[in-house]
């Protein structure tokens, strides 16, 4: 069983959720961030955060996966200080909903005063109502902004464990770890990690607060590279402990910690009825309906 | 009393041994005065992970609170998480409550909507809410449908009467139980039996069954068209439908009028028909 606990699935197509679900991800975690094209309305930003709690959800759940959310502003989007003031007058009405794991993503791209005034602010709401956050990391200047990210985090009182830092690397890992943070690592080809690498920090840092994910989008990136990381690590002699805790178990514990992601939601499998409806619609386009238990889909 | 501190008051009773009654009075305090909408969102969001979603218990006196509000209220459909976020709902300043539910009801996910709909029966100014309630109807989740057009007395109490007979038909349409109408028996109309006429031909045309529940509507409006339905289902019908189609002609004053045997016979309710259709 894996938990893929950063994937943008709402980029992904049906086959990506059988290939998943075949390979053995239970869960997946789909944070609100970026679309590719920066959006121009408040508007677009409420229907986006109510597909991928609403429609997402349920289109995941006729595969046989269960689907949680994180909600926030990213950062990129943080710099159109006109429509992120209106945004931050949205998150209250999405960030309790059933199904949210976190505040996130949130955190720096280009580190600008806009970005650090609604990081700020997101950082207030996750702890009014005891939530994690999940920390994005720029892409560029990278270290530095990871280390900036969590002194903003520490200045305002915000509990390291109850913290995901997501996107690192071989250079921001040991001090993340050392602080006390969750390090997840993204791997994903060309612009963050590649597995070899990963495997490699694993070997180094040990599995107690690593997590690995594939921030699959709708770029060129592999929904099925926690499957393929922990079988990796297995062929080159990481344990099946060391693999759990990397490639589930963290995840869980670290986005666990609000109750709304629970191993009982799937750990017996769960009721697969392509039939269903969400509000009138159906995943079907004239196929025939796969109907049992989650798990019986693997076989197909 | 208003509505609303009857329901808080009830809902405090409720929440007795539940960890989360602290936190919801904390909450209702600071709807109450006025604090950001945020506050109200971020509580009516979280209500089921603080105080659970099990099914609510009240005692014999609490329910009979809530049906001097809604005659019609079930306490069979109801969970303690609803009647917090219903709270929540009357804690809301009367002059700002429309227009920040307005924002949660395009916003809402699907048990939010349903306590939503619910809870409106509820408020003090439960009046301004009717195009609210109508267009809630639109939805093809049955769920949201069911919290605004089963036991509940806000259509038969607001609605006029396209409305209302909309959502007669729409209810048969979605299959609902509609002996849970509440005053389904007192709105009936002219334009509503002609309506049920037309949908039984169309289910008819397409050789589908007919709800024997339907008859309910056209009692005191048959025409020459209906009484021939009438004629139809009782020849044709099972056992049920035979009981529906004579309870018209009985309460409709027309047993000389049709061949029906001996109608003194002990025919079901309405109520028992509909309730033996959804056992």
């Amino acid at each position: 069983m894996y938990i893929d606990p950063h994937v943008h699935m709402i980029s992904r197509t049906t086959d990506d959720y059988e290939r998943m679900r075949a390979a053995g991800v239970v869960a997946v975690i789909e944070p609100a961030f970026w679309t590719g094209q920066p959006r121009t309305e408040a508007g677009t930003f409420k229907d986006y955060f109510s597909s991928i709690m609403g429609w997402e959800r349920f289109r995941a759940s006729q595969f046989g996966i269960k689907h949680y959310c994180t909600i926030g502003l990213n950062s990129k989007e943080s710099n159109n200080e006109a429509l992120a003031e209106q945004v931050m007058e949205l998150l209250p009405l999405f960030a309790a909903k059933e199904g949210v794991v976190a505040i996130g993503e949130i955190g720096y791209d280009d580190q600008t005063e806009a970005e650090d005034k609604y990081f700020r602010l997101q950082i207030e709401l996750a702890k009014e109502i005891d939530f994690p956050i999940m920390i994005h990391t720029p892409h560029r200047n990278k270290k530095r902004g990871t280390t900036r990210s969590m002194d903003v985090l520490e200045e305002h009182g915000m509990d390291p464990s109850m913290v995901v830092i997501d996107h690192n690397n071989e250079e921001t890992v040991r001090e993340v770890l050392d602080r006390g943070y969750w390090a997840a690592f993204t791997i994903y080809p060309n612009t963050k990690m590649g597995n070899e690498r990963m495997v490699d920090i694993v070997k180094e840092y040990g599995p107690g607060r690593i997590i690995v994910n594939s921030a699959a989008d709708w770029g060129v990136s592999d929904p099925l590279a926690v499957p393929k990381t922990a079988a990796l690590m297995k062929e080159r002699g990481l344990s099946d402990e060391v693999v759990k805790l990397t490639c589930y178990q963290n995840a869980l514990t670290a986005y666990g910690q609000n109750g709304e992601m629970q191993e009982s939601d799937w750990i017996d499998g769960f009721k697969v009825d392509q039939n269903a409806l969400f509000e009138g619609n159906r995943v079907l386009r004239g196929q025939t309906p796969k109907i049992g238990k989650s798990d019986n889909i693997i076989e197909n | 009393m208003s509505n609303s501190a009857i329901i808080l008051s009830i809902c405090s009773e409720a929440l007795a041994g539940n960890s989360g009654k602290d936190w919801w009075e904390k909450k209702v305090d600071q709807v109450k005065n006025a604090d950001r909408p945020a506050v109200f969102y971020l509580a009516f969001s979280s209500a089921p992970r603080k105080v659970s979603k099990s099914a609510l218990q009240l005692s014999e006196q609490q329910v009979a609170a809530l049906k001097a509000i809604n005659p019609a209220f079930n306490l069979a459909t109801w969970t303690i998480d609803e009647l917090c976020r219903i709270g929540l709902m009357t804690a809301l300043p009367i002059r700002k409550n429309q227009e920040i539910l307005d924002k949660l009801f395009s916003t809402a996910d699907m048990r939010e909507s349903v306590a939503l709909y619910k809870g409106l029966i509820y408020l003090d100014n439960a009046s301004s809410f009717v195009i609210r309630a109508i267009d809630g109807l639109r939805t093809n989740i049955q769920h949201v449908f069911d919290a605004i057009a089963l036991d509940n007395i806000f259509p038969s109490k607001y609605f006029e009467e396209a409305p209302w007979n909309q959502m007669v038909l729409k209810a048969l349409f979605m299959d609902r139980p509609i002996y849970r109408i509440h005053h389904l028996d007192e709105r009936r109309n002219a334009t509503l039996a002609t309506i049920l006429h037309d949908y039984a031909h169309e289910r008819w045309s397409a050789h589908r069954k007919v709800s024997p529940e339907l008859w309910r509507g056209v009692v005191g409006f048959v025409d020459g068209a209906i009484a021939d339905d009438l004629k139809k289902v009782i020849t044709e019908g099972d056992k049920i439908e035979v009981a529906a189609a004579k309870r018209v002609i009985l309460e409709s004053g027309l047993t000389s009028d049709f061949d029906v045997g001996d109608i003194l016979e002990v025919l079901p309710t309405w109520d028992e028909i509909g309730a033996q259709l959804t056992s």
